[in-house]
């Protein structure tokens, strides 16, 4: 998540030496969220995810993570925890009151344009808001609201394609080109994203790099989507869990009815046999 | 045995019409093999491109072919099928795509009608009207799809601007199921009902003179003229407009894709995404085959039954 460190600063949310004041619980981010909303005198949180086919469920999937509960999709059908998650969907309502029906590009507007000091966003728009936020910016990995620290992550990775019969020499040049690659993670950093070649993360020059540096740690709880054939980036399911969220943040339909949507999308999906 | 004729008697039977026979063989252009020779690019390319997809296509939906290479392409006989027929995503997103044809056909083809006809009735400017009615349809679906999500943006899109003016709360154009397939049906209008118009421009300017004439001088008015000659005359190319509008609403998916991607919660995705999905984002190329045959069937019987009720009204 992102910030602008001046209005968080106005409003108590920040602590002597520039960090986001720990929630202790949900009900206790609302409380200090209704604080940001009457002491920055602008919009409290936003969060684009209308008709984004992702940002719905990893926010979803960061915060149910955090609870800890049950989400098994180890068997024919899912097991999941349905009350806990009807009580994250509605706290994810909360929370993002202000931006419930805002799509990614809107809500990147509305922080970036200064109309809200705060923004559940990846680390991909981080370029964007230091344009016009400059050093005001502020980043921290997504907070701990329940038990314990998580947030939904991905990584790129390159692939090198299966080859019957390879030329040793030339595969030997491939991977020293991935390596190459890797090992700039400096140069990637600074459009963002954490680097996964931990000597670039713990260089000086990227502790020089802010606010990257700020969230470097979200790395360290990262959370991958259920292990199942039918899960990932891009892929069908998430889109499913989007659409299923989208109204219930949008207001136009209840937690309880986005989550038996997911379950039953879920239980579709596991119905079916696995292609790979 | 005593009914096959004769090939005297078949002489006999057809010695009026002989003498034309006789020229339309001789018209008749020789170099057959010529004309194949013309036709061989096409052909290739329509068996290369169509036929044999088509071919392969349908062999795999009797197979579990799978996108990540992994199934060994076994026969699974009609389980695809089976699977299909009993899938509710197949018939959710079935009835999305024939909610999408109602909604769009019949607005298509009658905005497109008067549209036509306040351009051929003599508005000033014909040729503005002309390229003002039809530009929408040359611009290509992504450039649609940047437009109107602009447009519909809730927070700052023009439309709930306007509707900010006249006091009317915000409408979630996109987000909300109640109203997202009415505005992806708004989109497509405007975007192609361009096609149509020209159409109907195009046929009422074939509707002869001498009609009109005939008819201002038995003393019909405006209105009888348009009831009585110019709709009578534009049936037939009402019946073209609704079979392709038809084809062509069936066969939607790429600005659904692009505005909403079928959602929220389903609500506008069409088959043709499900099949996309199925086949490409879940790898079941074999089921994905399935359901798009059963598609296609569908489509088929449609078109067909739609050609018999317009030939029928025509004779």
């Amino acid at each position: 998540m992102f910030f602008d460190r001046d209005v968080m600063d106005k409003a108590g949310l920040l602590t002597g030496d520039g960090q986001l004041v720990p929630f202790e619980s949900p009900k206790h981010a609302l409380e200090l969220m209704d604080k940001l909303r009457k002491d920055g005198g602008k919009l409290g949180p936003v969060f684009g995810h209308a008709n984004d086919a992702a940002m719905g469920w990893r926010m979803f999937w960061t915060l149910f993570s955090q609870t800890g509960a049950t989400f098994d999709l180890t068997g024919k059908r899912a097991e999941i925890d349905e009350d806990t998650a009807v009580e994250v969907v509605r706290f994810m309502a909360d929370l993002t009151r202000d931006s419930r029906t805002m799509d990614v590009q809107t809500a990147i507007a509305a922080f970036a344009g200064g109309r809200s000091p705060m923004i559940f966003s990846g680390e991909w728009d981080m370029a964007t808001y230091k344009s016009t936020l400059k050093d005001k910016l502020g980043g921290a990995p997504i907070p701990t609201f329940y038990d314990r620290p998580a947030g939904a992550s991905d990584s790129h990775a390159l692939v090198l394609p299966h080859q019957d019969d390879p030329d040793p020499e030339r595969r030997r040049r491939a991977h020293r080109f991935v390596a190459e690659l890797v090992r700039s993670g400096l140069t990637w950093a600074t459009a963002g994203h954490i680097p996964a070649y931990t000597p670039a993360v713990s260089s000086p020059q990227y502790a020089r790099l802010r606010p990257q540096s700020e969230y470097a740690d979200a790395a360290k709880q990262l959370v991958l989507d259920p292990p199942v054939w039918f899960a990932g980036s891009g892929s069908d399911f998430q889109t499913r869990m989007c659409q299923a969220l989208d109204p219930a943040l949008g207001g136009s339909s209840s937690a309880q009815s986005a989550v038996r949507s997911m379950v039953s999308q879920i239980n579709t999906l596991l119905a079916q046999p696995n292609p790979a | 045995m005593a009914s096959v004729s004769t090939p005297a008697r078949r002489a006999a039977a057809g010695s009026r019409r002989t003498g034309f026979r006789r020229a339309a063989a001789t018209d008749r252009p020789r170099s057959g093999g010529a004309g194949w020779l013309f036709a061989t690019p096409f052909l290739a390319f329509f068996t290369l491109f169509l036929i044999v997809p088509i071919g392969i296509g349908l062999w795999m939906s009797f197979t579990d072919a799978s996108l990540t290479g992994h199934g060994d392409n076994t026969l699974v006989g009609l389980d695809n099928y089976t699977e299909a027929f009993g899938d509710s995503q197949v018939w959710q997103t079935l009835g999305n795509t024939v909610w999408f044809t109602v909604l769009t056909t019949v607005p298509l083809v009658l905005v497109a009608l008067v549209m036509a006809l306040l351009v051929y009735t003599g508005m000033p400017g014909q040729w503005l009207w002309r390229l003002a009615f039809f530009a929408s349809h040359l611009l290509p679906v992504a450039v649609v799809y940047q437009i109107w999500s602009m447009l519909f943006q809730p927070d700052r899109g023009m439309l709930n601007g306007l509707l900010k003016i006249f006091g009317i709360d915000g409408i979630a154009w996109l987000t909300d199921e109640k109203y997202a397939m009415w505005s992806i049906a708004l989109v497509t209008l405007w975007w192609t009902v361009g096609f149509n118009f020209l159409l109907y421009l195009a046929a009422l300017q074939a509707i002869p003179d001498h009609l009109y004439e005939a008819a201002a001088l038995d003393g019909a008015g405006a209105w009888r003229r348009l009831w009585s000659v110019t709709l009578p005359q534009l049936r037939r190319t009402t019946g073209l407009i609704a079979v392709l509008q038809v084809m062509a609403s069936l066969k939607v998916f790429d600005q659904i894709y692009l505005l909403t991607k079928g959602g929220p919660n389903g609500a506008t995705r069409p088959i043709l995404e499900y099949i996309y999905d199925t086949g490409f984002t879940n790898y079941r190329l074999g089921y994905a085959s399935a359901v798009s045959y059963v598609f296609f069937g569908l489509i088929i019987i449609l078109s067909i039954a739609q050609l018999k009720i317009f030939s029928r009204r025509e004779d």
